[in-house]
């Protein structure tokens, strides 16, 4: 019993996957106190009722293919719905959209999170905080849904490259509770937390 | 330190034997209070095994290992970072191990009742873990670590083996963590448990 007393503990599963993850990075040469490049865009192009898989281990689709209905769909138009709400109009991808948006899911893939330093930073457009510091994190054996936003207006001028200007990672995809609620509701915070995303 | 190798000191230049008992070797619960709460706030019950050596009636050496496991909860909210944010619930864990040397001075201790102050010192193995959704990362830390007790052994019958152990102490560790932007871990311990003497 004594030694049962202070082994060591770890929290439930099921406390911990109640919520997911969500990050969010933005290129900070395009966005920061003196310009927003999401004020120079007017037009957005997004694929319709499709998510891209990206695994390192095997071809299993399940997340994209058989729950479509259940997920890709919804997912994918609630990304548009949400950059459309933020003042943007979704067109084809012939007709010269100013940035790309890419929703694809990791699997099993590694990459690196941001490092974090222990300080207060004013967060931009009145996010204010103690911030908690997150150290590297490797995601491995997980599944994780990311957003792209691209820039295509300034292809030319970013060297013939399409740059990436934001990025939102949420997961895990694999230990959630309701992969479907749980992703919408990530999805919201994700654009919830990146207010610069605005025509305005 | 330097009042812990006085006291030891002090023991083997008196070695004269304590009425007592020989030694004492304890085992019990260790209730760790941190009062540093900026990754931990709550209250954890660990173990604490030790031995005490009775080497005159007031003065005496001993040792010990005690492990707790302190965690707290963060409600989910965003972290703002220079180029993004984060938004989750985090579980913070601690898992504090220490090992200590400690010298002892006993106050009109009886054939059945010791009570005892003492000074430890030794060096705290502690791990900082983040527990987020299904991520996690940690940090380990060692450092120094010092503990001045106040405390109790109580016999059972005279010149029984079983007794009684109540402590209270505090504890100071240099383990602040830079990862985390940690500073050094104090908490306030409070030990029960059984005691086995030897004569």
């Amino acid at each position: 019993m004594l030694i049962l007393a202070g082994c060591n503990l770890e929290p439930q599963l099921g406390e911990l996957v109640k919520d997911m993850v969500v990050q969010t990075q933005y290129d900070q040469a395009s966005i920061n106190t003196s310009q927003n490049i999401f004020t120079t865009y007017t037009t957005f192009t997004i694929r319709e009722d499709t998510i891209g898989f990206v695994s390192t281990r095997y071809s299993n689709t399940y997340i994209v293919d058989g729950a479509g209905d259940d997920f890709v769909k919804p997912v994918s138009r609630l990304v548009r719905d949400s950059i459309i709400a933020a003042g943007f109009t979704k067109v084809a991808p012939t007709a010269n959209p100013d940035f790309a948006v890419n929703v694809t899911v990791l699997d099993n893939f590694n990459f690196f999170q941001t490092i974090t330093y222990p300080a207060f930073y004013p967060g931009y457009y009145g996010y204010y905080g103690y911030y908690y510091p997150f150290v590297s994190t490797y995601y491995s054996s997980y599944g994780t849904l990311v957003i792209e936003i691209v820039d295509v207006k300034n292809y030319a001028a970013n060297g013939n490259q399409y740059k990436v200007i934001w990025k939102a990672y949420m997961g895990d995809l694999y230990a959630t509770i309701d992969l479907k609620a749980k992703t919408m509701e990530a999805v919201t915070q994700a654009f919830k937390q990146s207010p610069y995303i605005s025509k305005d | 330190m330097r009042l812990i190798v006085i006291t030891l000191l002090a023991m083997a230049v008196f070695p004269a034997k304590a009425q007592f008992s020989d030694g004492a070797l304890t085992a019990g619960l260790n209730i760790l209070l941190p009062t540093y709460t900026e990754f931990v706030g709550n209250t954890s019950t660990g173990f604490r095994l030790g031995y005490s050596r009775f080497k005159t009636d007031t003065f005496g050496w001993g040792f010990d290992a005690a492990y707790n496991t302190l965690d707290d909860y963060v409600p989910r909210q965003t972290y703002e970072y220079p180029g993004g944010a984060i938004t989750t619930d985090v579980y913070n864990y601690m898992y504090h191990l220490t090992f200590l040397v400690n010298g002892q001075y006993y106050y009109r201790a009886t054939s059945r009742l010791v009570p005892y102050a003492s000074l430890g010192a030794g060096v705290a193995l502690t791990e900082y873990t983040l527990f987020y959704n299904v991520y996690k990362e940690s940090d380990n830390v060692v450092g120094f670590v010092a503990r001045p007790e106040a405390g109790l052994l109580f016999r059972f019958k005279e010149y029984g083996s079983l007794g009684l152990k109540s402590a209270v102490s505090f504890e100071y560790a240099t383990n602040k963590s830079e990862a985390y932007a940690l500073e050094n871990f104090s908490g306030v311990a409070f030990q029960i448990g059984i005691v086995l003497f030897n004569d």
